[in-house]
């Protein structure tokens, strides 16, 4: 049997097997599958095919899906806008709106900034508790070694 | 595999669905109870993860209701929803594929997880038997990993065909796509199987 052929005679069986064969045509077929070795055993090899394919029984349905499902309509419904539920180019709509306004908020803040020494706007780390007490420390060493008042 | 064929006159959610369009949530609170347990089955088997699927699942619901107003009658309701969730699980796992790319392959992909790494849901099978237990639990995994090596069109066919028991006609109706498109992506999805099979035996 040439490849053509046997590509035909697969996709008759397989239509066979999953029963889309008219009952007259599948009868036929099953006379030639009884009387030709080749084809029953290409037939035989598609079956055991087709079986060997498992997947694990569907989850039964979650408790509490159907609720959940009508829930989320009826808040839709009545207006109440579900944005974990909402459409996906609402949601894409709404992160576009609000990078826009981010980006122009940020625009606008730079209006009326001091153009000039910007060293002058930069803010220091905050201290941590133990910076704080070696420098309170040192400045009082310093004020002590210059002859001035210890800091409190 | 087939399905008997409704039409979408015969369709007991097309008056639900009717109704849930002008906003009535007791309808819609039985469409839910209808096919939640489908949905989440297909949503788990396409994400083959069980907290992300109870997500998209209940996404899924809801885009259905915000969408009940633009439902034109072609077919079967539930393969209108089947739609909605293929594609919803779809965009999720692209989404999930670039934030993989992202951070580098880091994370984990379900279907490559350890035993540390499994699944949320994975229930006992066959049984006290640890042993048929553990056989179980590998088959699964063998069969996550090489239905995740499936380009996406073909595994969606090959989850609707095997593990929702879908017609191709159903199928094709779900995806969009013609019958014999359906029949060659589940040729071509059986074809990588085997092979993927043969490397590793």
């Amino acid at each position: 049997m040439d490849s053509a052929s046997e590509q035909q005679l697969t996709r008759l069986l397989m239509r066979l097997l999953h029963g889309e064969l008219p009952p007259e045509r599948a009868r036929e077929f099953e006379r030639r599958i009884a009387r030709d070795g080749e084809v029953a055993a290409l037939y035989q090899r598609l079956r055991e095919r087709w079986a060997a394919l498992e997947l694990p029984p569907a989850m039964p349905v979650p408790e509490g899906f159907r609720a959940a499902v009508v829930a989320a309509v009826r808040r839709e419904r009545d207006g109440e806008l579900s944005w974990s539920l909402a459409p996906t180019w609402a949601r894409a709509a709404a992160a576009v709106a609000l990078t826009l306004g981010l980006i122009l908020g940020a625009s606008f803040s730079r209006i009326g900034e001091p153009q000039g020494e910007p060293e002058a706007f930069l803010v220091s780390e905050p201290l941590t508790l133990a910076e704080s007490y070696w420098l309170t420390l040192e400045e009082g060493g310093n004020q002590l070694l210059e002859g001035g008042e210890e800091t409190q | 595999m087939a399905d008997r064929v409704q039409g979408p006159e015969d369709d007991p959610d097309r008056g639900i669905l009717e109704r849930v369009a002008q906003g009535d949530v007791e309808s819609f609170a039985v469409l839910v109870a209808r096919h939640e347990q489908r949905l989440l089955a297909l949503c788990q088997r396409m994400l083959q993860d069980a907290e992300e699927a109870r997500d998209a699942a209940q996404e899924v619901l809801l885009k259905a209701f915000r969408k009940a107003g633009s439902y034109r009658p072609k077919g079967q309701v539930y393969t209108w929803l089947y739609r909605i969730a293929v594609n919803h699980c779809l965009n999720r796992l692209r989404r999930r594929k670039i934030v993989r790319f992202v951070s580098f392959g880091e994370l984990d992909r379900p279907g490559e997880a350890g035993e540390e790494n499994a699944p949320a849901y994975e229930p006992s099978a066959e049984g006290p038997d640890p042993e048929a237990q553990l056989a179980s639990r590998r088959r699964w995994r063998r069969t996550r990993e090489l239905i995740d090596q499936l380009p996406p069109g073909q595994r969606n066919v090959l989850i609707l065909a095997k593990f929702e028991g879908l017609s191709y006609r159903r199928i094709a109706e779900v995806m969009g796509i013609t019958e014999s498109a359906v029949e060659s992506r589940l040729f071509r999805a059986m074809r990588r199987l085997t092979e993927a099979q043969e490397k590793t035996d």
